[in-house]
C-alpha cells in the first residue's frame, strides 16, 4: 500500500514538472478560462482557484448546529434550528504573492477531538485551462498544515487528544491536495482533488494517514448567483462503509464516520463573495473535517453555514 | 550735346550696377544648404530649428531619473529604487497606467481624432479601446486634463495646475484616477523622460509633399516660419479634448439598430476592446465581466436602469469611489466613446443577451 502511494506521489510530481506555464499578469490573459470556481473554496473543500497577486481576501465562516436533530421539532426548536450554538467558527486571511500562488491563515474553533486550531495554508495553481481547449482543465496543489492550540489536560485518564501523550508533536494534522478542475461551458464545473491527510495522533483503532478523494461542482445560475456542491469520499474502510465506530465517549456510543457532503448557494457582488450552505459535517478545515465527520444527515444532523468573504487588493 | 549722352550713360551704367549687384546677391543664396526633412526628425527638433522653445524638458539635474524607470512604472506600477538597489512600492494597488492610457499610436490621421476613426485603428492594430489618451506624442501636447475636466473640476487648484503643467498632470493621475501614492521628483522625471521616447517625428504627421516642401523651404531659405509652424500644427492635436455628455438620458434600442450588423460589429469591438481591458478576469475590478450569456444578460438589465449604476451612467460618469472602496472607473468623454458608440455597445449586449450573434 505505501508503494502504491509513492507511485501516485511521484506520478503528480511528474505531472508538474511537464506542464504548460502559466498566466502571469503581464501575458495577455484572455486565453485562459477564468473563475472556474468563484471563491478560492467551495463550501468546505478547496477550489482550483488562487487569489490574484498583492490581493488580500478576509474570510469569516460559521458553521451553526444541527438543524433537526433526530428530526425532533423539540431539539430543533431548543436551539432555533442550530442558530444558538456553533459547531465551528472559522477567521482567517488569504493573500495572493503571486497570481498562482496564495497563502493564508486561519484560526477555527474546531469540530473534532483537537480544537482551537491554527491552520497555515500554500495553494498553488500550475495548470489554466484555455477557451481553445489545448489545456482542458485546471490543476493545483494545496497544503495545510493544522496546529491545535488547545490546553493540555494533565489528567491521564481523560481523552488523549487532551493530553497531548507524544508532545507538542501530537497536535499536528497536516493535508495534501491536488485540485483537477474543467469549467465546462458557462455553466458548469466540476473538480475531483485527491487529498492526503496525515494525523500525527489517532485513536488505536485508527489509521494516521487518509487518503480521499473531494468532489465539487458548481451550477452558475446567473452572473452573480452560482449552486455549489462538495462531498468528501474516503478511500477508508471505516470510513467508506460506515463501519468505523469511534469509541471515544465525547462521540457517543453510536457515533460512525460519515462522509461529509455539502450544498448552498454563493453570490459574488463584485469584491465580496457570500455562501450559504447546508452540511452535515461540523468542521470547515479539510484538517478537521474530513477525518472527523460523524454527522448523518438521514438523521437531521445538518447545519446551516456561511462563508463571507472580502477581498481587498494591497 | 555732350548733356543727352551723359544721361543716357548715367542710367545706363546704374541699370548695369543694379544687375550685377542683383546676380550677386543670388549667389550668395545658393551657397546655404538646401534642408530635407527626414522620417525621423522628431517634431519638437524641426520645432526648435523654427524657433520655438522646447517645453517639458526633463530635469535631468535630479539623481535616478531615467527613461527605463519611467517605462517600468508605466508598465509595471513600479521601479527600480532612485539608488537602484531594490524596487519601489506599487504606484497604485488597483491600476497601472496602461488600464486606462495606450502607450502607441491611436491614429491614422492625428489631427482627426474622432473615437470612430480611434475604434477602426485599434481594431486593425489590436489595441484596447481606453478611456484615457494615449501617451503617444503627449509631450507634443501644450494643455492636460482639458474641457469637461476644468470645467467640472477646475475649481479644484491641482486640476487646474494640471492643465498647463505636465507634471502637475501626471500627479493628479497617480493620486486621483489611479488613487494611488503620490510620485516623487525623480519618478515624476523618469516618467517624462520615457514620454520624451515617445514624441512625434515627422512621420508621424503623414505630411503630404508640398507640407514638407514648405517646411523644408523655410528651413532653408530662413523665410516663412510661420506657415512652416501653422503646416505641422495642422497635422496634429496639441490637447486632447475632452467633452462630457452631461445629458443623462438613457438611448432605447430600436428594433432596426438591433439587427443593424455594423452596430454589433462595433459593440462588440468596443465590448472586447474596451470593458474586458479591464473587468475580464478581474484584471483591474472585481465585477467581472465575459463573454457569456450571464454577464451579457447582467450587462442588459443595466442598460434598462436609470441611476448610478445603468449602463449609461456608468460609461459617462464612471463610478464613485466608496468607504473601503477608493477606486473608481473613470468615464469615457466623447471623443473618447461617442453617443452612437454607446448605442453599438447596447445593440451588442442585447443581441448577445438574447443569444443572438449576428455574425454568424
Amino acid at each position: 500500500m505505501r508503494q502504491f502511494y509513492l507511485f501516485v506521489a511521484l506520478t503528480f510530481c511528474c505531472n508538474i514538472a511537464t506542464i504548460a506555464p502559466v498566466f502571469s499578469q503581464d501575458k495577455p490573459q484572455k486565453e485562459y478560462v477564468y473563475q472556474t470556481f468563484k471563491d478560492t473554496r467551495v463550501i468546505n473543500a478547496y477550489s482550483v482557484e488562487t487569489l490574484q497577486k498583492n490581493v488580500l481576501d478576509v474570510r469569516i465562516g460559521h458553521r451553526f448546529g444541527d438543524f433537526f436533530n433526530q428530526w425532533n421539532f423539540e431539539n430543533a426548536w431548543t436551539s432555533f434550528f442550530g442558530f444558538e450554538s456553533a459547531a465551528d467558527v472559522a477567521l482567517g486571511v488569504e493573500y495572493g504573492i503571486t497570481n498562482n500562488l496564495m497563502v493564508g491563515v486561519h484560526r477555527t474553533k474546531g469540530a473534532g477531538p483537537l480544537r482551537s486550531l491554527i491552520t497555515l495554508l500554500a495553494k498553488y495553481k500550475f495548470l489554466a485551462q484555455t477557451k481553445d481547449n489545448s489545456m482542458p482543465i485546471s490543476m493545483a496543489a494545496a497544503a495545510s498544515m493544522s496546529v491545535s492550540t488547545m490546553w493540555a489536560d494533565q489528567n491521564n485518564n481523560s481523552r488523549v487528544y487532551n493530553s497531548f501523550p507524544g508532545g507538542f508533536g501530537n497536535r499536528m494534522v497536516y493535508s495534501a491536495q491536488l485540485h483537477i478542475a474543467r469549467k465546462f461551458g458557462d455553466i458548469f464545473s466540476l473538480q475531483i482533488s485527491p487529498t492526503f491527510i496525515w494525523r500525527n495522533l489517532v485513536d488505536y483503532y485508527d489509521t494516521n494517514f487518509l487518503m480521499t478523494t473531494s468532489i465539487a461542482a458548481k451550477v452558475q445560475v446567473t452572473k452573480v448567483l452560482g449552486i455549489i456542491f462538495d462531498a468528501n469520499i474516503p478511500f477508508n474502510s471505516m470510513r467508506l462503509t460506515s463501519s468505523g465506530k469511534p469509541t471515544d465517549a465525547a462521540f457517543g456510543g453510536d457515533a460512525q464516520y460519515r462522509i461529509p457532503i455539502g450544498i448552498g448557494f454563493e453570490i459574488d457582488t463584485g469584491g465580496h463573495i457570500f455562501q450559504i450552505n447546508l452540511t452535515n459535517s461540523a468542521g470547515i478545515e479539510p484538517t478537521d473535517y474530513i477525518p472527523n465527520t460523524i454527522l448523518d444527515i438521514t438523521k437531521g444532523q445538518f447545519r446551516i453555514g456561511f462563508t463571507i468573504s472580502r477581498s481587498f487588493r494591497m | 550735346m555732350f548733356g543727352g549722352f551723359k544721361k543716357t550713360t548715367l542710367l545706363g551704367s546704374l541699370g548695369l550696377a543694379v544687375v550685377f549687384a542683383s546676380f550677386t546677391l543670388r549667389q550668395d543664396n545658393s551657397s546655404k544648404e538646401q534642408f530635407y526633412l527626414s522620417d525621423d526628425d522628431t517634431v519638437w527638433g524641426i520645432y526648435e530649428k523654427l524657433g520655438k522653445i522646447k517645453m517639458n524638458t526633463v530635469n535631468t539635474s535630479i539623481e535616478g531619473v531615467s527613461a527605463e524607470k519611467g517605462r517600468d512604472i508605466i508598465y509595471n506600477g513600479s521601479s527600480a529604487k532612485q539608488d537602484g538597489n531594490g524596487r519601489t512600492s506599487n504606484q497604485s494597488p488597483y491600476f497601472k497606467c496602461t488600464a486606462c492610457h495606450n502607450v502607441g499610436r491611436e491614429l491614422n490621421d492625428l489631427a482627426d481624432i474622432s473615437s470612430e476613426k480611434r475604434l477602426e485603428y485599434a481594431v486593425e492594430n489590436d489595441l484596447p479601446f481606453l478611456q484615457g489618451t494615449t501617451f503617444h506624442g503627449i509631450v507634443n501636447r501644450k494643455t492636460f486634463y482639458n474641457d469637461g475636466y476644468q470645467k467640472k473640476y477646475g475649481h479644484v487648484p491641482i486640476i487646474k495646475a494640471s492643465n498647463t503643467d505636465i507634471r502637475q498632470a501626471i500627479q493628479l493621475c497617480a493620486t486621483q484616477c489611479a488613487q494611488g501614492r503620490e510620485l516623487e521628483d525623480w519618478e515624476i522625471e523618469s516618467v517624462l523622460a520615457f514620454y520624451w521616447t515617445l514624441e512625434l517625428k515627422v512621420k508621424d504627421l503623414n505630411l503630404d509633399a508640398d507640407g514638407k516642401k514648405a517646411i523644408e523651404d523655410a528651413l532653408t531659405t530662413d523665410k516663412s516660419y510661420a506657415k512652416a509652424i501653422h503646416t505641422i500644427e495642422d497635422h496634429f492635436l496639441d490637447k486632447s479634448p475632452a467633452t462630457f455628455d452631461e445629458e443623462d438620458k438613457k438611448h432605447t434600442v430600436t428594433e432596426a439598430e438591433k439587427k443593424d450588423v455594423k452596430r454589433f460589429k462595433n459593440g462588440k469591438a468596443i465590448y472586447e476592446r474596451s470593458c474586458l481591458h479591464c473587468h475580464e478576469g478581474r484584471r483591474y475590478s472585481f465585477f467581472d465581466l465575459d463573454n457569456s450569456r450571464f454577464s451579457f444578460k447582467n450587462l442588459l438589465s443595466r442598460s434598462h436602469k436609470s441611476g448610478n449604476g445603468s449602463l449609461h451612467h456608468v460609461a459617462r460618469h464612471g463610478t464613485y469611489p466608496l468607504a473601503g472602496k477608493r477606486a473608481y472607473m473613470p468615464l469615457y468623454p466623447l471623443e473618447k466613446m461617442s453617443k452612437s458608440q454607446l448605442v453599438d455597445l447596447q445593440v451588442y449586449i442585447e443581441n448577445m443577451a438574447a443569444g443572438n450573434d449576428l455574425t454568424k
